[in-house]
């Protein structure tokens, strides 16, 4: 019987005190029983296997236990629409503020890397926190039964029109809004160069030429005001007329930038003396072709955008 | 999931809660745990120990059903039955029952 005696050990491990006892003696008699019934069938004691089938059927000591105690749910089913949209507007505010403190900071960083994992690690901190916070909150709510009427005390009027097709997914807005940072972080370090570049045994460094100084504050300008709007996009989880038209603006502007861009005459400079007139060649002309690709995907992706707005704004 | 699944989850859904009703009109006897499931399993309804027996301690703590603990061929053994407000109750879902089933029968005819 000592694997029975071990099977019921162990269910008492996983039973509050005041539990232990009543479940305990009532299982156990119920085993008993089966087992002196099967006895009786057998004419024999129950071997090994017998009792190791009997239990099984009864199921794991964790899972019998469970089923004794209430609220096995972490989070139940009347209170979980509240938690998911309080948890949506936290995590929301939270890595908005910790975007917004945390930048500066990174802008001041040389290494693009380094700032993108500290950028990648403050988010991923916030949000384990805010996480945990609000999942502790609602499960004290939960098991103190708060008041689920005022928790969901709404009025149909409160309800603002919204056109299902202008809305958006949190998750995208937030990746795009990690991009949107972390280009902002690397145009800022950009500067910082020359870059080392080996080829076919060619060492040399590169540097970005003067000319791209005219565009350093354009494209912040833009990418800052790509940020408002995509914070603007994460709280209401869809555009509005506003953000079409913001949107679209920015994208003349870029379009603009990019145009200007296209014009530099030179977009990198060779700061290795002992590269001969041929290799310089070669490799300018393989930079600005390179360049004038990049620049053409930009701008295909910068239209497709507008037109995507300008389908929006029909939408509404 | 397989149609079985889906037809296994169902079947599981549409028992629980025919199953109060079952122990409650069953319970109108005292029974303790493993003669009620035995009773249950005669009539056609099988049911588990891990189901059964943290359900009737759940009508009991609503006051539905009453227990006290006995010794029978000597072991002791926890009896319940059904309270007062356990045969109003009762009485009430049997009557829910039949209309329920007179409308399902309707419908599925």
């Amino acid at each position: 019987m000592s694997m029975i005696t071990n099977y019921l050990n162990s269910l008492e491990t996983y039973l509050p005190s005041d539990l232990k006892k009543d479940v305990r003696e009532e299982l156990e008699n119920s085993i008993c029983e089966q087992v002196h019934e099967k006895k009786e069938q057998l004419g024999r004691e129950l071997n090994e296997s017998e009792q190791e089938e009997l239990l099984l059927e009864i199921g794991h000591p964790s899972r019998v236990a469970s089923a004794y105690l209430p609220n096995q749910q972490l989070i139940g089913v009347d209170y979980f629409p509240a938690y998911k949209k309080s948890l949506e507007i936290a995590l929301t505010v939270m890595l908005g503020l910790n975007l917004l403190v945390t930048v500066p900071f990174i802008f001041q960083t040389n290494n693009i890397i380094i700032a993108a994992i500290t950028l990648f690690w403050d988010l991923f901190d916030t949000a384990i926190k805010v996480f945990s916070l609000v999942t502790i909150i609602f499960y004290l709510m939960q098991k103190y039964q708060a008041n689920l009427e005022q928790l969901y005390a709404w009025s149909p009027k409160d309800i603002k029109e919204k056109n299902p097709k202008l809305s958006i997914t949190r998750l995208d807005v937030f990746f795009e809004l990690i991009f949107q940072v972390l280009f902002l972080v690397w145009w800022n370090g950009l500067f910082d160069l020359p870059l080392s570049l080996s080829e076919d045994s060619i060492f040399t460094t590169v540097s970005f030429s003067g000319d791209w100084s005219m565009v350093f504050l354009p494209v912040n300008v833009i990418f800052a005001a790509g940020i408002t709007i995509s914070i603007h996009k994460l709280v209401s989880a869809g555009w509005s007329k506003r953000t079409l038209i913001g949107n679209m603006l920015l994208n003349f502007a870029s379009l603009f930038v990019v145009y200007q861009i296209s014009g530099f005459q030179d977009f990198v400079i060779f700061d290795n003396p002992l590269l001969d007139i041929q290799t310089l060649e070669t490799l300018t002309s393989v930079i600005v072709q390179t360049t004038y690709s990049i620049l053409g995907i930009i701008a295909v992706i910068i239209l497709w955008d507008t037109w995507s707005n300008v389908k929006g704004l029909r939408n509404l | 999931m397989t149609d079985s699944e889906h037809y296994q989850k169902l079947k599981l859904e549409l028992r629980r809660g025919v199953l109060i009703l079952a122990v409650l009109a069953e319970l109108d006897e005292e029974h303790y745990g493993y003669s009620l499931r035995k009773k249950l399993l005669s009539k056609g309804l099988e049911i588990d120990e891990s189901t059964l027996y943290p359900l009737v301690r759940r009508l009991e703590k609503q006051q539905l059903l009453i227990s006290e603990w006995r010794e029978e061929d000597k072991r002791k053994k926890r009896f319940y039955k059904l309270s007062e407000v356990g045969e109003s109750v009762l009485q009430k879902l049997t009557a829910d029952w039949h209309q329920v089933e007179s409308v399902l029968n309707s419908i599925l005819k």
